[in-house]
């Protein structure tokens, strides 16, 4: 039990490697040699997820014991403690100046974070379930979270308001959405249902554009939150995700197919995240029981 | 990206309506917006200068040199850097990257105004207390090369302006004005293409004037004054297509006024200030204005009220004006062929994703610009 991972990050410079783990603690490694460089503690309960500020010289870490951390990477130091969650943070992200963080919680709230006064700006609260996963946009306007709800919302972070609401009604999906996320350019939403899919929005026509789905009629995620991002190194433009039989899928974004297959983990085991660093040259992948593994795209795709 | 998605009435208003924010960090003279409108610049009467970001309305950087108090900011195009004077003589070149004076310049005389040439980091013009105005080229760090500006008749030269955005990259030569008013002349605005100025005089009237193409002649067009109140303006700001014009009130009033410029009709009163207003700057990105406060120094923030759509909450309802009678359509409760649906299901998604290529403009019709970001630092502690 004490080895279960349950994220891995890059950080933008392409220096470090942060993992995070139901042991309490999160592991920086580095990102060539893989070398184990401290592992940080502080955090009384498993951490859920980290993310690393735009400049990488901090990083921010959030845990079931209700608070996120904000650490000092070059000496590992504890900067900030954000409090004012009721229940396990479960989803972080920066905005791209690195001066809020935006952090989602099973306690059914979005929080926006002045990182520099460690204060919380503003609570979001339309979500009736826990919130599994939040993104902003590279601009840094627009939030979109992700919840057990069922339901995909976008707010304006200037204002907090909910700006759209998106649901599949065709497909009938009111599964838990278990990730969500932005593309480079933010026009559409990338989201993952414990249905098994993963579906791709326009969000201002409010309707899914695309559907991923695993080979043999298998579910990506029926279970566990995986992570998955767009891949859009060179010519390639792509989806991937980790499945719970420990394979990290790519499917291209327009035909829908799948285009290669990974194996993330030798066992049969979820894979939690999938980092893409520089849009994908290098993918980072983690598996629930600790495997790690950094692949180069020049080598696999 | 979020304007898109918010209220178009809202989005596509003019100017602000209702106060929104005061900021207080220390006495504040005056205030700057960025080009890209996401921090604001704040000079105080100390000396000090203190940027604030706007999203999170927290300084990001303090900068520290000046003795006395800031007469005025101005902003380079990239963001990166930041132009101020002061009453202690002195006009600082700021690098936002390090918070360090990068150049500066030591006058024989206070200094009312500095500007920097939009296209020439180095090169800004200066009006100076009882001389003629300056331009200066600090390119050379040891020798800045300061060249006088005659005017026919010296007063005072109040204020300058260098004209031209970005698109006049290659002119760099500044405009100034300067005209001989019968009364005493305080105070210049040219709107940032160089079309239009106004110019605020001591007989408390605004003059707003047609610049010509060889920025020798200018023609009349509009007078604003308040007949019966006899208002003196403190401070006029051009909304960004000089459409709309904003000033601040000298006594009791403690308003903004908005003017619309072809017309010269009083559009909007900005309230909710408790005390007189002197410095105005128009957040053309943002929609939003900043004034500072006579007593307090306090910075308050005038912006445009998004209201919330509660049908973004729930999709499936719509909202209307009015109640209207409901009319069954043809098919509302039909089965529905599953096969059919999954067909219409699976064409609809054969439509092209591009996932790269981002707006080029905002729903207020602004490019989207990228400005320089200052660096957040944590070990800094509050302040």
């Amino acid at each position: 039990m004490k080895l279960l991972v349950s994220t891995v990050k890059v950080s933008p410079d392409g220096k470090w490697l942060a993992t995070a783990s139901a042991d309490k603690t999160i592991k920086l490694w580095t990102l060539h040699q893989g070398k184990l460089v401290r592992s940080m503690k502080g955090h009384t309960e498993g951490i859920s997820d980290v993310v690393f500020s735009p400049n990488s010289k901090y990083l921010a870490s959030c845990s079931d014991d209700l608070t996120i951390r904000i650490w000092d990477v070059v000496n590992g130091t504890t900067l900030k403690i954000l409090k004012n969650h009721t229940y396990h943070v479960n989803s972080l992200k920066f905005n791209y100046k690195g001066t809020i963080l935006i952090s989602g919680s099973s306690d059914e709230n979005i929080r926006i974070w002045d990182v520099k006064r460690g204060k919380c700006l503003k609570t979001l609260s339309a979500h009736s379930d826990a919130i599994s996963c939040v993104d902003i946009s590279f601009d840094g306007s627009i939030v979109v979270s992700g919840s057990y709800d069922g339901l995909v919302r976008l707010f304006d972070l200037d204002t907090g308001q909910c700006l759209k609401t998106l649901i599949d009604e065709e497909r009938g999906s009111s599964f838990p959405v278990s990730h969500v996320s932005f593309p480079p350019n933010a026009k559409y939403v990338l989201s993952s249902s414990l249905d098994g899919h993963l579906r791709l929005w326009d969000y201002m026509k409010n309707r899914v554009v695309k559907m991923y789905k695993n080979s043999d009629g298998e579910s990506i995620a029926e279970k566990y939150c995986l992570g998955a991002d767009f891949v859009t190194y060179g010519e390639h433009r792509l989806v991937c995700s980790g499945d719970e039989q420990g394979r990290i899928v790519f499917w291209d974004i327009q035909s829908k197919e799948i285009k290669m297959v990974l194996k993330g983990s030798d066992i049969i085991d979820p894979i939690m995240q999938v980092d893409v660093f520089k849009h994908g040259e290098l993918i980072v992948s983690v598996s629930l029981h600790g495997e790690l593994k950094v692949w180069q795209a020049t080598d696999v795709l | 990206m979020n304007l898109a998605l918010l209220d178009p009435f809202a989005v596509a208003s003019d100017f602000p309506e209702t106060l929104t924010e005061t900021l207080s960090y220390g006495y504040s003279t005056v205030v700057k917006f960025n080009r890209k409108g996401d921090y604001l610049a704040s000079g105080l009467v100390d000396g000090t200068i203190v940027i604030v970001d706007k999203e999170t309305n927290n300084t990001i950087l303090i900068l520290r040199d000046h003795v006395r108090a800031i007469t005025s900011l101005s902003w380079s195009p990239c963001g990166r850097y930041l132009l101020s004077s002061s009453k202690d003589w002195k006009v600082n070149l700021w690098d936002l990257k390090t918070g360090r004076v990068i150049r500066f310049v030591v006058f024989d005389s206070p200094i009312w105004n500095c500007m920097m040439v939009p296209s020439h980091l180095y090169q800004f013009c200066a009006a100076l207390v009882d001389d003629d105005p300056v331009f200066v080229d600090m390119e050379d760090e040891k020798n800045a090369k300061i060249i006088r500006l005659r005017t026919e008749s010296i007063v005072d030269s109040a204020q300058v302006s260098t004209g031209g955005e970005s698109d006049e990259r290659e002119s760099s030569v500044p405009t100034y004005k300067k005209r001989n008013l019968k009364k005493h002349m305080t105070l210049t605005c040219v709107h940032r293409h160089g079309e239009r100025m106004v110019v605020n005089s001591g007989d408390k009237t605004l003059r707003q004037y047609k610049i010509g193409l060889d920025f020798c002649e200018f023609e009349m067009e509009q007078k604003y004054q308040d007949v019966v109140n006899k208002i003196q303006y403190n401070s006029v700001k051009f909304s960004h297509d000089s459409d709309y014009m904003c000033a601040s009130t000298l006594g009791s009033t403690h308003d903004i006024y908005i003017w619309e410029t072809k017309m010269g009709s009083l559009v909007k009163i900005l309230e909710g200030s408790k005390e007189e207003l002197i410095e105005v700057d128009w957040n053309y990105r943002c929609c939003c204005i900043a004034a500072t406060g006579m007593d307090s120094g306090m910075i308050y923030l005038w912006s445009v009220v998004m209201p919330q759509k509660w049908s973004n909450l729930a999709p499936d309802f719509e909202e209307i004006e009015e109640n209207i009678d409901y009319e069954e359509k043809e098919d509302e409760f039909d089965l529905i062929d599953s096969d059919r649906d999954s067909d219409r299901i699976d064409a609809e998604e054969q439509s092209d994703v591009d996932v790269i290529t981002r707006e080029e403009k905002d729903a207020r019709g602004f490019p989207f610009i990228d400005s320089f970001v200052i660096e957040t630092r944590l070990e800094d502690g509050h302040e």
